[in-house]
């Protein structure tokens, strides 16, 4: 399961009743060992209400306050919503999550906070769509998306980042996403899936996520070796700085 | 010492370079048709890049994260492919205008035809993009540029008193030979020209590129803050001789060689050759802002390596997209396409595509994770907003009114 098969899906009550989108993910940061991030990341609440302008700009995190009339139209509809744990699920469908709960019944905190333990992350603010860096500063790409592993017991944890337009042709959906996916199951040879960096190499997330290993050695680096192979190696000077 | 030299420096970069084909243009063109009518809004429109590129180049020192980085992190995959996709588009048109343009230059020094140089100045663009040190080329073209300042000599030899220029400047509204419609389209012209999005893509990988920290949010400051609104006067300044010459006789602006006119009138033969060579100066180094932006654009949203601070064989992708988008210029430059009217074209429609540019950057520069303690301060958070509305309702009008008044006509 990836990421992007949560965000965007709807939700559905005990009641039958549709209350929202998936809009973000909350991770908590105390799964099994996972290499040198340490313990994995994994799934903990299910936040209700769209993914759209107002929750990537972030106002519902009490320190962006400004400029204050975009902190109140866009951070309005961010704060106290309804946000589902991973147990109030009863079934997970094609773009529709079923909970054992009423609307009403489920918490609505503030913000996401920080518990005593661990570290809680935003997965749609935090993680998504930041750039990539290896530990030689050179970029490896973007946090397309992220691959999910179900586990028999417990909430799912966060084993891969998916890179490249192979993720990212999900993420955008419809025409345009179908175009992408096309494009880059045509230039692999292999199933089109969409190219993995296990999340055991990720040194620290901050404003750019850092990898512990060189971009030369992860498959996103594939066609940008083949450009510079292909194209850019056979121009006069391309080694030069 | 080294710190004050290096300030002075930027501020005479930033100053030199300010000016393009967008800028020359629309500024010539208006200064003929409305005279000093439209004079406040290339104060607006330096207003706002000011605290825009300031904002931006703030964001990218702080985080080392530039603009596309900031438009894909708050706008989605989706919506910042969008962007993606108009604001290329643009910044291609503008690579094709400041490449016909660099070609009229040579037309008007040659008097060969400028298809004939179109490739040849692509070739030049392409090879400094290739070979030259980013901070090498950015200085010594936009220091070069600064031999457009004969235009204010110019301005001031013609002498359309001061008191003349500020009562015209001061009105409102169309002067009885034009209408409502073409005054309001002219102003989104003129406000594409000095806020094009290429601009903030450009002065934020810049940051990145020169590899800024903190110590250097100072020289940030003074480009923008004292290079900018110089590189403003001279836009004003060539509206001015425009107005002073053209106006009165009813001339309108429909080729580059007017715009020399007002200088070699009154400056003579040594000014207009300062005039070419500041032209010449400041539109190849646009040339150059506008390639570098589109492989910084694309390379940012896809996340690859870019930038001219690694070896071009590091940055691949970039330098083939760069590659790619000058030929496809030279395409558009070489359709035989009015040059003037494909850079009105971009300048207009650039309007149109600020505000998905801006929004993300205004809600980072607020965002302590980013930026830590250098947040916007409430003042400057009010103009920008204020800034942002206005820029929303010019590109909500922008493409009916492009429409209503046929493109200007």
């Amino acid at each position: 399961m990836r990421l992007s098969d949560l965000i965007g899906s709807v939700v559905v009550d005990a009641e039958g009743d549709e209350i929202g989108d998936v809009g973000d993910v909350w991770l908590m940061q105390d799964g099994p060992p996972m290499g040198v991030f340490g313990a994995a990341l994994r799934v903990d609440r299910l936040v209700i209400g769209r993914f759209g302008l107002a929750s990537r700009a972030g106002y519902e995190r009490p320190d962006v306050r400004g400029p204050v009339i975009l902190a109140r139209l866009l951070g309005r509809g961010t704060k106290h919503r309804p946000v589902a744990s991973w147990s109030d699920i009863a079934a997970i469908e094609e773009g529709r999550i079923r909970l054992r709960r009423r609307s009403g019944d489920l918490e609505r905190p503030p913000s996401l906070e920080q518990p005593a333990t661990g570290r809680h992350w935003s997965a749609g603010l935090e993680l998504l769509d930041r750039q990539l860096v290896d530990p030689d500063g050179m970029m490896a790409g973007k946090v397309d998306d992220l691959r999910l592993e179900l586990r028999d017991e417990g909430p799912p944890i966060v084993t891969e980042i998916l890179a490249g337009p192979g993720a990212l042709a999900r993420r955008i959906g419809g025409r345009p996403g179908a175009w992408i996916a096309s494009v880059h199951a045509r230039l692999h040879t292999g199933s089109g899936d969409p190219a993995a960096i296990s999340f055991g190499v990720v040194g620290k997330i901050g404003d750019h996520v850092t990898l512990i290993v060189s971009r030369k050695d992860l498959a996103t680096f594939e066609a940008e070796a083949w450009a510079r192979d292909h194209v850019i190696a056979k121009i006069p000077g391309s080694s030069e700085a | 010492m080294k710190k004050v030299f290096e300030i002075f420096l930027g501020i005479l970069t930033a100053f030199g370079g300010f000016v393009d084909i967008g800028d020359l243009v629309a500024n010539a063109e208006t200064g003929a048709r409305f005279g000093m009518r439209l004079a406040g809004v290339v104060l607006v429109g330096v207003v706002g890049i000011v605290i825009y590129a300031e904002m931006s180049g703030r964001v990218a020192t702080m985080s080392k994260r530039p603009v596309f980085d900031v438009i894909r992190e708050r706008l989605g995959a989706r919506v910042a492919l969008v962007n993606l996709a108009a604001s290329f588009f643009i910044n291609l048109l503008t690579v094709a205008a400041e490449i016909g343009g660099l070609a009229l230059v040579i037309q008007l020094v040659t008097g060969i035809n400028y298809l004939l140089w179109v490739p040849l100045v692509a070739i030049a663009v392409w090879i400094v993009l290739w070979k030259v040190r980013f901070s090498i080329m950015e200085k010594v073209f936009g220091l070069s540029g600064l031999a457009l300042v004969v235009t204010a000599l110019a301005l001031w030899r013609l002498d359309p008193g001061f008191v003349n220029t500020l009562a015209s400047a001061r009105g409102f509204g169309p002067p009885p030979t034009e209408s409502w419609a073409t005054y309001a389209f002219f102003a989104i012209a003129l406000l594409g020209a000095a806020m094009t999005p290429y601009e903030v893509f450009f002065f934020s990988s810049g940051a990145v590129e020169e590899h800024w920290t903190r110590k250097d949010l100072l020289v940030n400051r003074a480009n923008v803050y004292i290079g900018f609104p110089l590189g403003g006067v001279l836009s004003l300044a060539i509206m001015g001789c425009s107005a002073a010459l053209f106006e009165p006789r009813g001339v309108s602006v429909d080729h580059l060689s007017q715009v020399t006119l007002p200088v070699s009138a009154t400056v003579g033969k040594l000014g207009l050759v300062f005039l070419l060579y500041g032209m010449f100066a400041a539109i190849f180094s646009a040339a150059l802002e506008t390639a570098l932006s589109a492989g910084y654009t694309v390379s940012q949203f896809f996340g690859w390596q870019w930038g001219k601070f690694v070896r071009p064989r590091e940055a691949a992708r970039f330098h083939i997209v760069i590659l790619l988008s000058l030929c496809v210029a030279v395409l558009i430059a070489l359709s035989t396409l009015d040059p003037i009217a494909v850079t009105e074209y971009s300048i207009v429609l650039a309007a149109a595509a600020l505000p998905l540019t801006y929004l993300p950057i205004l809600i980072v520069a607020n965002d302590p994770a980013y930026m830590k303690d250098k947040t916007n301060s409430m003042f400057l958070n009010a103009i920008a907003f204020i800034f942002l509305v206005v820029l929303m309702i010019v590109s909500i009008a922008t493409i009916p009114l492009m429409i209503w008044t046929k493109g200007g006509a």
